[in-house]
């Protein structure tokens, strides 16, 4: 891990912990944004994290950004701070001032819905190939709602027409599908990371018939294949953000069919993870007295969102098989 | 609550620049030798022993490719004999003359064999001329290789062996075995008193080959019996009583490989090119859903051989790659059924492959370290046991 990489995830991990204490889980269960915290966010640059360094953004890589994403993951994170890093990104890119505050993004892959719609100050549309636009948030026909990890949720009624003035062409490279699924898919490996931490932790501690849960062999079996999945997710997500990394302009199919299998892999995963963590945990993880909730309803959510398996698998499916026999193995390998 | 614990640990890995130029290699001398009708792709991949493929193969110094030039090797990286192994599968080329001497038992000869073992089996090796096979599972002794009991006893100028090996792949036709046999009684230490022995299948007394018929109707198992077979001094391999750390260092290599995952690819290649015409929805989904496991499990086991090439014992790492693989190789043929079914296909010689996968689906998760057994090691590796 590089120096700058280090401090980012430092001071993430230490924003992170402060964000999702009880007092704050219980007030996003009754719809109140955690404005503080978001504020601490803000101002530690983390929003802006993915801006160059001449839009006064911290000039850090792909990789590290991804690396925040993650740590969000694994704690949960109920901001939609994700949304609002790729929605800068793309709105930089296409040479447009973002507004303030936070943000959604509507892309070509299936939209469940947009966290906090009273709370964000836009909804970046880039759901066309090549180019960007905004809407302010109050111009969105939202239907409110919550998802289901109990975080305020708002379904887009329509597609929201873009003002003018508000729109600018994206040079090719990754799509904003890509990218956000990219970004879910880090998530859903740092929660993973977590469910396994508090499923390793449960199963050591609780005691039945005179011996931690650990010692019995149908448990060592099922924690094994839990952490299969949760190490081959976190894998994924390193795969695709290499692929993006080394996403050239107009040579993105690459990236594309990469992150596309990763965010597939990653959203089919989250049944078996959550299955067997909820199968160790007993009946405490099936309450809100545990922590277990809070991650795994999330992986529930973050599975469709940006896209659920069905649809990615269908998108690296197209491109395997336009690969045709013969090129389909190049196209797993990269070359 | 603090950032989780990190419990399993995959780098991201880059396969080196000559990945490039290798792969042209390989892809060039296969399509020319497959063109001259030296082999032909069918259902059994790797698993198929072909002397000349060998031999072609080794002319070109894909064989041995990581061992010095004095042995016959190439000096390359383990990556770039991943590389080649890799592309090798996804051929579905048929390799079984020299993968065991090339994957496990030429690295132990190069790492525990004397200088005059060295000279004498690595060069043919390297040319694939010289074909091994493995002898470790006893009629007794699957999944509990500590429990061996074929034995070897000290006798004017070498050993006498004593005992049988199963599952003895191409014993028939290979010209050495190389075994794990006691050297001293069972003690307490159960990993102690082993040690590894090179066999001349061709040439000692006292050893009789029955064949065994697998699943697929193929001979390829063997039981192999010894009776006071004589093995030279000369052909033990490392020190007497080291034959378990030796046999067990070499794990990590046999568990992560591509062949973990690769092994019926050749019907997934068959498979997109039959939907090529004409997919459904539902078959781009199968389709996608088992590409996105093939894509992970192919980075996870470059991040393996990496750790493995920067000197690291990735063993729990390695043990997850072939549970995970092997699982995912066993779920093709059931996709690819389900898809045959749903769109009409009436390909034949896709069907013919699709029951050839069938049958030997079984084996993955068996051979190599069982699917139990290598949960056991995650779940060791993750200190639940």
């Amino acid at each position: 891990m590089s120096g700058l990489r280090a401090l980012l995830l430092d001071a993430a991990n230490r924003l992170f912990e402060a964000a999702t204490d009880d007092e704050v889980f219980a007030g996003v269960e009754a719809g109140r944004f955690p404005a503080d915290h978001w504020r601490a966010i803000e101002e530690n640059g983390l929003a802006d994290i993915l801006l160059p360094e001449t839009a006064g953004g911290a000039g850090v890589d792909f990789g590290d950004a991804m690396a925040v994403a993650r740590a969000a993951g694994a704690f949960a994170l109920p901001l939609p701070l994700v949304e609002t890093i790729i929605g800068r990104r793309l709105l930089a890119d296409a040479r447009l001032e973002p507004p303030a505050g936070p943000l959604g993004v509507l892309t070509a892959a299936p939209l469940t819905d947009v966290a906090w719609p009273d709370e964000i100050a836009a909804l970046v549309v880039a759901d066309q190939p090549d180019s960007v636009g905004w809407v302010a948030a109050v111009d969105v026909d939202f239907e409110a709602g919550t998802n289901g990890a109990g975080e305020p949720a708002g379904r887009l009624r329509d597609r929201p027409v873009i003002p003018a003035g508000r729109s600018g062409r994206r040079r090719s490279g990754p799509g904003a599908a890509e990218l956000m699924a990219t970004a879910r898919t880090a998530m859903i490996a740092g929660a993973m990371e977590r469910i396994l931490d508090l499923t390793i932790e449960h199963v050591q501690g609780r005691v039945q018939f005179g011996r931690p849960l650990a010692r019995f062999q149908a448990v060592q079996q099922l924690v094994a294949v839990m952490a299969s999945h949760a190490a081959v997710v976190g894998v994924a997500s390193d795969t695709a953000i290499a692929a993006i990394e080394a996403a050239t302009e107009g040579g993105s199919n690459k990236a594309c069919f990469t992150a596309a299998c990763s965010k597939a892999r990653a959203s089919e995963a989250c049944c078996e993870v959550t299955r067997i963590a909820h199968q160790l945990h007993g009946a405490i993880g099936y309450t809100r007295e545990h922590d277990l909730h809070r991650f795994s309803r999330r992986l529930w959510t973050w599975r469709d969102a940006d896209g659920d398996e069905g649809y990615w698998q269908a998108q690296a499916g197209r491109l395997a098989i336009g690969a045709g026999g013969d090129g389909l193995w190049p196209l797993l390998a990269g070359a | 609550m603090k950032a989780p614990s990190i419990h399993l640990r995959f780098s991201p890995a880059v396969l080196p620049e000559t990945a490039g130029n290798l792969r042209a290699q390989v892809r060039a001398l296969l399509e020319e030798t497959c063109a001259a009708g030296v082999w032909l792709p069918d259902g059994l991949s790797w698993w198929g022993r072909n002397p000349a493929l060998s031999r072609a193969l080794g002319d070109a110094g894909l064989i041995g490719m990581t061992w010095p030039s004095e042995y016959g090797g190439s000096e390359r990286s383990y990556l770039e004999r991943y590389v080649v192994t890799e592309e090798l599968l996804a051929a579905g080329a048929p390799t079984a003359f020299h993968w065991f001497a090339d994957r496990q038992i030429g690295p132990s000869i190069l790492r525990y064999g004397a200088e005059e073992q060295k000279r004498r089996f690595l060069p043919p090796i390297a040319r694939g001329e010289l074909s091994f096979a493995v002898g470790m599972s006893e009629p007794d002794s699957g999944s509990d290789l500590a429990s061996i009991r074929t034995r070897a006893e000290r006798s004017d100028g070498g050993w006498r062996l004593n005992g049988s090996k199963i599952w003895t792949s191409y014993a028939h036709v290979a010209e050495y075995c190389v075994a794990l046999v006691r050297t001293a009684p069972k003690s307490d230490k159960r990993h102690a008193g082993m040690s590894q022995v090179i066999i001349d299948l061709k040439h000692s007394n006292g050893i009789t080959v029955r064949p065994i018929i697998d699943l697929p109707g193929r001979h390829d198992f063997n039981e192999v019996f010894f009776e006071d077979t004589f093995v030279p001094d000369d052909c033990l391999l490392g020190r007497p009583g080291d034959g378990w750390a030796q046999v067990t260092s070499e794990l990590a290599w046999e568990r992560s490989g591509p062949e973990r995952f690769l092994t019926n690819f050749h019907l997934l290649r068959a498979l997109v090119d039959a939907l090529r015409e004409s997919a459904s929805p539902a078959a781009q989904r199968e389709v996608g859903r088992l590409v996105s496991r093939l894509r992970a499990l192919r980075a996870a086991s470059v991040s393996v051989a990496a750790a493995l090439e920067a000197g690291e014992t990735p063993n729990v790492e390695s043990a997850l790659v072939k549970d995970l693989g092997t699982n995912f190789q066993q779920e093709v043929p059931e996709a690819v059924r389900r898809i045959v079914a749903d769109e009409g296909i009436r390909d034949e010689a896709l069907l013919d492959l699709l029951r050839q996968v069938v049958l030997a689906a079984p084996s993955y998760t068996i051979q190599g370290g069982a699917t139990e057994i290598l949960r056991g090691i995650v779940a060791r590796g993750l200190r639940l046991r």
